[in-house]
């Protein structure tokens, strides 16, 4: 497999780039910022994911977190913890092909390939909305959902190729609606206004 | 004869010549169980199933019961229970398709016996559903869902 180059930006020096190679599980990345007085401390990166891009979008992270100097080391410590939740999400949908067909005893379908390729976009367009969890949807899928001070909303990849997308306070009729593939991020927000209001 | 892998099956589970009971009082629990749950103590629409919503009658087991299908091996998950009074009766599409939802006695023998077995069942201007539509069904699981309780540790004894 062709090993991706992170590089930082423009202010970096050819020191702060590194190769990692995509079959690493626990690639350790290596950033150096920029000299002094922009000069943050070393940064160490756990990356858990195999995927090209969760690691473009860890770099991406980290690039928008260098571009803020007076607020870098805190910025930098936040995206990458996020980053690093989403990874592991990710690589949690990437597990998920190991499931076979009634894998809860209910006579659910395991996640197509399709339907962990949509949630997997979905997971990357999620930096500013943690999920709680991802989980195989028992109606055959990948769900990945959101909760906050007992407010509930999900995004549901189904295997037929329908998004559909829900929020509830757990006491009136859930709204829900289908998402279009392009539509994913206003999904995403529309959950995140709901569950933080 | 115990049709089941299981030492010690649950006598109550045994179907032993009984016929079927399609009297469900509202205040009847049914249980279903979830590998996982939020932050909340709760599930969502992704983890409930439907149509034909397989759940355990209160009436006829307890809730652990509901984790000895395929023993052991959803031994560890969690058991949620919601009262027949909280399935949805009915609801409505957006293009004005009214579903109702009843529930029914099914009683298995795969893989393991249960008498206890029950399902939630869609019809369509009184006619069964298989296939509803895919918005109709996603709102019902989610109210499922949101009326399921987790089944505290002290009622979990088998």
């Amino acid at each position: 497999m062709t090993p991706a180059i992170l590089r930082e930006s423009a202010s970096s020096t050819d020191k702060n780039t590194r190769v990692v190679d995509h079959d690493e599980l626990f690639s350790e990345v290596q950033f150096v910022t920029a000299p002094a007085p922009l000069r943050a401390d070393k940064a160490t990166f756990v990356v858990f994911a195999t995927a090209a891009r969760a690691v473009g979008w860890v770099v991406e992270s980290i690039r928008s977190a260098a571009s803020s100097p007076k607020e870098r080391h805190i910025e930098i410590s936040q995206q990458s913890r996020s980053a690093r939740r989403i990874a592991a999400l990710w690589e949690a949908v990437d597990d998920m092909r190991s499931l076979h067909a009634d894998w809860n005893g209910y006579g659910s379908e395991a996640p197509s390939d399709f339907a962990r390729d949509i949630a997997k976009q979905i997971l990357l367009s999620a930096t500013g909305l943690e999920p709680s969890r991802v989980v195989p949807s028992a109606q055959g899928g990948v769900g990945i959902c959101f909760s906050h001070k007992g407010k509930y909303g999900d995004i549901e990849c189904l295997n037929t190729g329908e998004i559909l997308a829900t929020t509830s306070d757990g006491t009136n009729i859930p709204e829900v609606w289908e998402v279009k593939p392009s539509e994913s991020k206003g999904a995403l927000e529309r959950i995140g206004h709901f569950i933080n209001s | 004869m115990a049709t089941s892998s299981i030492p010690d099956y649950p006598e109550e589970l045994l179907i032993n010549g009984r016929g079927l009971d399609e009297t469900f009082e509202p205040d009847e629990l049914l249980f279903y169980r979830a590998p996982n749950l939020d932050e909340r103590g709760k599930i969502g629409s992704v983890d409930v199933i439907c149509p034909n919503t397989s759940v355990n009658r209160g009436k006829y087991s307890k809730p652990i019961h509901v984790l000895y299908c395929s023993f052991p091996k959803f031994i560890n998950w969690f058991v949620l229970e919601l009262h027949v009074r909280d399935v949805p009766t009915e609801l409505q599409s957006g293009d004005g398709k009214r579903f109702q939802f009843i529930l029914v006695h099914v009683p298995v023998t795969h893989p393991d016996e249960n008498y206890a077995h029950a399902e939630i069942r869609a019809l369509v201007d009184q006619q069964p559903k298989k296939k509803w539509s895919a918005m109709v069904e996603k709102q019902f699981r989610q109210i499922l869902a949101d009326r399921m309780q987790l089944v505290p540790r002290e009622r979990m004894n088998p």
